[in-house]
């Protein structure tokens, strides 16, 4: 289908669910009651990595109100490195016991007369400490690397030619080192459980998360029990950007639920929020990058650390971050090397622009500082140096498709008014000056790794006046996934998207599906959801070409008709070839029973191959020098997005993207006490987020450039808009006083210190 | 035993004497609309109108709320007919999760019923106290100014 | 000990004699709830009862010519929205206020409850020095006038007895040739202050300086008067090598902490850089530029 016929695909349509949503009328986790339903409560640790010598839970089991307390003694269901209560206690707000009462308060009081010994042991907090052979050792019984305390085995270690040559062939070599923080997801809607089992021995469990089927997988696992027995219902979701994808949290609240025979909620209050959701991962980046003095790259090279906390949940962090270093610019020789290291603070895992963001910030400000230090615009630096089409990207062996990076650039300089801009100093106002910066970016889109071709999953069912009743694996966790996979089976079969109901994820009815993850969700459900629909469009073409009396190839659907490519008006509503086909019957029971299994289809879709999804990112700031303070002025976000199938869907992803991104260039930092390991800033009032007058102009351009592996040509955009901005920022403040800035967050503090130092 | 006047309608609710209005509205009232997103006061999702103001309904004690009255999102369309501002969210993608919408939208309401033309400025201050993690707040605040102007024409409310 | 917030009692008396009543009835245990946005994000767990004042005469802004009095239940936005601070030194009433916090918080939090929970923090209070307030305070026993210099007692604590509420501030008239500013800064557009600094100046007709007033806040365990950057200004004409020698001594003045917001250099060298800011806008303003 060419792109002018479209007509419900590349349309900016209101996403469906957000009627229910405008008045209030959606119902999250947090808004649901069961009868008889009881609240839950976490003990939480105080030390950052103690031993439980001895727990004491009968006094808190005697508080009146109290239904159940749980501690390691009956709960120490290990998965992976972390157990559901243990007796050990790795970073401060590791779970200790909890309880299960019949109002909050009595489960918040309870908390307090659970007696707790414990045995405090030396704790480690910064991930290079943790990587020296006298640290303590967090987890003694998982592959850690000979005589590198905590530094998780393996260490990921790859790349293409031969660096050490490559630093021998240049003119310059740069070293750099790099850090990153801790950044918060802040999902407005707090991770929420509700468990209740009923006498069969089935489990039903309400939950807000990106990943239905994996949380099923979880409780299965943790509860030894068969996944049919486990039903997932995920109603409305207020929130993810990676937060949410199963916890041991929910194998708890199933195991008070069964102790008490009682429904059970577990809600996060704020504070728990900040505290246990897994972050983005502290990081420290060592750069070591070869040129000639041309601006041809001879050698790149990376040493990444990840700090991955209590538990390994951001291991792939480390495993994947190397693909950043060596699919944009092409060079001979890349060596990428990945540690994964455990700490004593808070688990680090994904978030939004997974295994990129943090590297970009690196890899994209020492592209820039080269570029001024060989004296070449960094735009055209990138240009020269950035991969062709046709080149073999070495980090897969895949073919590069270049297309859009160019038109990102191009598009995204002239907006902000690059060659006018740049290099200028600009002085306002007396103490203030203007600056302009940039930087690219490339994610997943996905498949890039092949264990990351997980296929999408869609199930269609057809009623009997031709509507649609489309059901799929992934969550609509507010990005529109429900809505976009709506416009995709109503574009193929020819019908309006009023007429195409989705349903929210009950692992009893829905197909399986992955996690909301890797900018993935549309490339492989939607795929799965046209191919559904191409099955279904098919089968009604079956029956049209005999009423119509053409062959079935000569047809076309459209607006709820089918019809003759080359006689339009020869056609047949869809709802009449439907009725026709169901048994002709004075009862229009009978007539809508034979629709109903003669029409219908389920349908996967892997993702053939990686197509990268290009960005590039301008930023104008202004600096006051005074105070060190940073104002986004304009920031324009160029992304090549393959094909937008609802445009209004797209630029909110990329819109919201900035707002998480450009606080954390500037003033998101999850801190945390550096002799205790306690987090200080477990609340809106001190983790900084962007409110509506901190945002600066915004500039969404969307580059299309069909990509031939994704769905009606799109590329997944969930995560490219948080990537590139910190580095352009950061060297937009570099344009505007001539520092760089390279520990992120850019405070003022940091700013006014390198300013001293310049 | 208090009486709270909610969209309208007098509830006689039992109260513990530090029962916020959020909870009651919520766990008593069954009016889920509006959110705890922090319960502190810092993110909005839980905006309600007293007296025609935006307050934050985590910080207020039910028993302040008694004699007032109190909207919340529940109450702002007329049946099924949808405020302006309801509508313009939901035509201008203003929605992504949703969960600090019915905050937004209250906010934006008292701003409107004061002042029908407001400044992009002005109505970003409006909404300060609602944060967002979704969309930016680029399309909310092109909901509120495209609704304001529907207003003006004379569209309904 | 009691360790949650757990009231027992709730009163919503109409009348200010009815809720000193209480106050003295009910001592410590009890605590009057206004705005509600310091005391239930803190939830103390010694309250046993709330005394809601809200519904007490105490949301009023009036001048009587001698003195602007402002009601304690004054809200930010009421202030914020008045028509008496658009011109004059009082205008850093409203400038402040604006800058307080988001727009819900604006509609709830009190100005007396800003000064009562005598956060180091707090935008209010320095204002109120500069413009020389005073707080008057009633109880059964009677009433007493303390200057908002006196009100402070440290991190979150005040001269306040617990049978006392703080119900009205009264602002003198300024001077003719007045000007005054305030300075908060912030992390972000919403946020409680690093530093903030207010400084109010008096001119005479041939421009020397009559009088000058330095507040800062953030920067020691309660709001503080710069006084020896003041004692610099006074009776000199203030040329800019004096505000920044008056701005150096005010930053020397100061006692900040480091947290989580800051470190103490930070709020030292900013100290400065706000009375700079601070003295130049008011120096303006008195000139009437």
């Amino acid at each position: 289908m060419s792109e002018k016929e479209l007509s419900v695909v590349g349309k900016p349509l209101p996403k469906i669910d957000a009627y229910e949503k405008a008045v209030g009328k959606a119902r999250y986790t947090v808004d649901l009651n069961l009868p008889g339903m009881l609240h839950a409560k976490i003990l939480r640790s105080p030390y950052a990595h103690a031993r439980i010598l001895k727990i004491d839970t009968s006094k808190a089991e005697r508080l009146p109100g109290v239904k159940a307390v749980l501690s390691h003694k009956e709960a120490r269901i290990i998965l992976g490195d972390e157990a559901v209560l243990d007796d050990k206690v790795r970073y401060v707000g590791d779970k200790v016991a909890a309880v299960a009462a019949t109002s909050e308060e009595a489960a918040e009081e309870a908390l307090e007369l659970i007696e707790v010994k414990y045995e405090v042991l030396p704790a480690v907090f910064d991930p290079e400490e943790a990587m020296k052979p006298e640290a303590p050792i967090i987890h003694p019984d998982v592959p850690l690397v000979k005589g590198k305390g905590n530094l998780r085995d393996p260490v990921f270690d790859y790349g293409v030619g031969d660096v050490e040559k490559g630093f021998k062939e240049a003119d310059y070599v740069f070293e750099n080192r790099y850090t990153t923080q801790r950044q918060a997801h802040c999902c407005l809607e707090p991770d929420v459980g509700i468990a209740s089992w009923d006498p069969s021995g089935k489990l039903t469990y309400w939950t807000s998360v990106q990943g239905a089927f994996i949380v099923r997988g979880i409780l299965a696992r943790g509860l030894n029990m068969p996944e049919n027995m486990i039903r997932v219902i995920v109603p409305p979701v207020g929130g993810g950007f990676g937060a949410k994808y199963g916890r041991l949290e929910d194998v708890l609240c199933a195991l008070l639920a069964k102790k008490t025979g009682r429904p059970v909620k577990l809600e996060c209050s704020r504070e728990e929020e900040f505290v246990t959701t897994r972050v983005r991962s502290y990081s420290v980046f060592w750069t070591k990058t070869g040129v000639k003095k041309d601006g041809t790259f001879t050698a790149r090279y990376v040493r990444a650390i990840i700090d991955m906390g209590a538990y390994a949940y951001g291991i792939y962090m480390a495993q994947r971050a190397g693909a950043w270093l060596i699919t944009p610019y092409s060079c001979p020789n890349c060596r990428y090397e990945g540690y994964a290291v455990y700490t004593n603070t808070p688990s680090s895992g994904a978030f939004r622009g997974f295994s990129s963001v943090p590297i970009h910030f690196a890899l994209e400000s020492e592209i820039n500082r080269i570029a001024e230090e060989l004296g070449i615009d960094p735009l055209e630096f990138r240009m020269k140096n950035r991969r062709k089409t046709g080149e073999i990207n070495p980090y897969n062996n895949v073919p590069i498709d270049a297309k859009g990076f160019d038109e990102c650039m191009v598009k995204g300089a002239e907006r902000i008014g690059w060659r006018r801009k740049r290099g200028r100093r600009e002085k306002v106002e007396g103490v203030k000056r203007r600056g302009v910066g940039m930087a690219i970016s490339v994610h997943f889109a996905p498949a890039l790794h092949p264990d990351m071709l997980v296929p999408g999953v869609a199930e269609i069912n057809v009623n009997a006046d031709g509507t649609i009743h489309l059901l799929i694996g992934v969550t609509d966790i507010g990005q529109g996934i429900n809505t976009t996979c709506a416009q995709i089976a109503a574009e193929e079969l020819g019908v309006r998207l009023e007429d195409v109901t989705v349903s929210n994820i009950d692992t009893d009815v829905n197909p399986w599906g992955w996690l909301v993850a890797a900018s993935s969700t549309l490339m492989q459900t939607g795929g799965a959801v046209r191919a559904a629909a191409a099955k279904v469009k098919k089968q009604l073409f079956e029956h049209a070409a005999k009423m119509l009396e053409v062959p079935p190839e000569e047809l076309e659907a459209k607006d709820r008709r089918i019809y003759v490519k080359k006689e339009s008006e020869r056609g047949i509503e869809i709802s009449d070839v439907i009725r026709q086909a169901g048994a002709p019957s004075i009862s229009p029971y009978f007539v809508d029973a034979k629709a109903a299994y003669t029409f219908g289809a389920k349908a996967t879709y892997t993702v053939p191959m990686y197509i990268p999804p290009w960005g590039a990112q301008f930023a104008e700031i202004e600096v006051d020098t005074e105070t060190g303070q940073v104002k986004v002025l304009r920031l324009v976000a160029a992304h090549d997005v393959g094909k937008a199938i609802n445009v209004s869907i797209v630029e909110g992803q990329i819109e919201g993207s900035l707002q998480n991104s450009i606080g954390y260039a500037l003033t998101e930092e999850l801190m945390l006490d550096k002799t205790t390991g306690q987090v200080l800033n477990p609340d809106f009032l001190d983790y900084k987020i962007l409110h509506t007058t901190d945002m600066p102009k915004i500039d969404v351009i969307l580059v299309e450039t069909n990509s031939p592996a994704g769905v009606f040509g799109a590329k997944g955009v969930g995560e490219m808009g948080h990537i590139p901005t910190a580095a352009a920022i950061a060297d937009a403040v570099y344009d505007a006083v001539g520092v760089r800035i390279k520990e992120l967050p850019l405070t003022p503090e940091k700013i006014l210190k390198a300013l001293r130092e310049r | 035993m208090i009486k709270l006047n909610v969209n309208g309608e007098i509830h006689e609710v039992r109260v513990k004497p530090y029962w916020t209005l959020l909870r009651v509205l919520r766990n008593e009232l069954g009016l889920t609309g509006a959110k705890l997103g922090c319960g502190r006061g810092e993110c909005g999702a839980c905006t309600v109108l007293m007296d025609g103001k935006p307050i934050l309904s985590c910080l207020t004690l039910a028993a302040r709320a008694e004699g007032k009255k109190i909207v919340t999102i529940e109450g702002l369309a007329e049946g099924l007919k949808l405020h302006p501002l309801q509508e313009a969210f939901i035509k201008n993608g203003a929605i992504q999760c949703g969960f600090c919408t019915s905050g937004m939208i209250l906010s934006a309401k008292a701003l409107l019923d004061r002042n029908l033309n407001p400044t992009e400025e002005e109505v970003r201050e409006a909404l300060s106290g609602n944060l967002c993690r979704c969309t930016g707040y680029v399309k909310p605040v092109k909901a509120v100014l495209e609704a304001a102007e529907i207003m003006r024409k004379g569209g309904s409310r | 000990m009691r360790k949650f917030f757990r009231p027992r009692e709730y009163f919503k008396p109409e009348t200010l004699e009815e809720a000193l009543n209480l106050l003295a009835k009910y001592g410590e245990s009890a605590r009057p709830i206004a705005g509600g946005t310091d005391l239930l994000v803190k939830k103390p767990p010694e309250v046993e009862y709330l005394i809601d004042i809200a519904s007490l005469p105490l949301d009023y802004i009036k001048n009587d010519g001698e003195y602007l009095k402002i009601g304690s239940l004054s809200t930010f936005h009421s202030i914020e929205t008045s028509s008496l601070f658009k011109e004059g030194a009082y205008r850093i009433l409203a400038e402040s206020a604006h800058d307080f916090g988001q727009a819900t918080v604006k509609n709830m939090a009190t100005i007396g409850g800003n000064v009562c929970s005598a956060v180091p923090s707090a935008d209010f209070p320095p204002v109120l020095m500069v413009l020389d307030a005073k707080a008057k305070i009633v109880s059964l026993a009677g009433e007493r006038i303390v200057s908002m210099e006196e009100f402070f007692a440290g991190v979150r604590k005040t001269v306040l007895r617990s049978d006392e509420l703080l119900v009205e501030f009264q602002i003198p008239k300024p001077p003719p040739h007045t000007g005054a500013a305030f300075y908060k800064l912030g992390r972000t557009s919403v946020d409680i202050a690093l530093v903030n600094a207010a400084a109010r100046i008096t001119l005479r007709s041939d421009g020397v300086c009559e009088d000058a007033r330095i507040a800062l806040g953030a920067v020691a365990p309660t709001p503080i008067r710069a006084k020896g950057a003041e004692k610099l200004l006074r009776k000199k004409e203030i040329d800019e090598a004096l505000v920044e020698e008056a701005s150096q001594t005010a930053s020397e003045e100061t006692k900040p902490i480091s947290d989580v917001r800051s470190s103490a250099e930070y709020r030292k060298e900013m100290s400065k850089v706000l009375v700079k800011r601070v003295l130049q806008k008011s120096l303006k303003r008195a000139k009437g530029e």
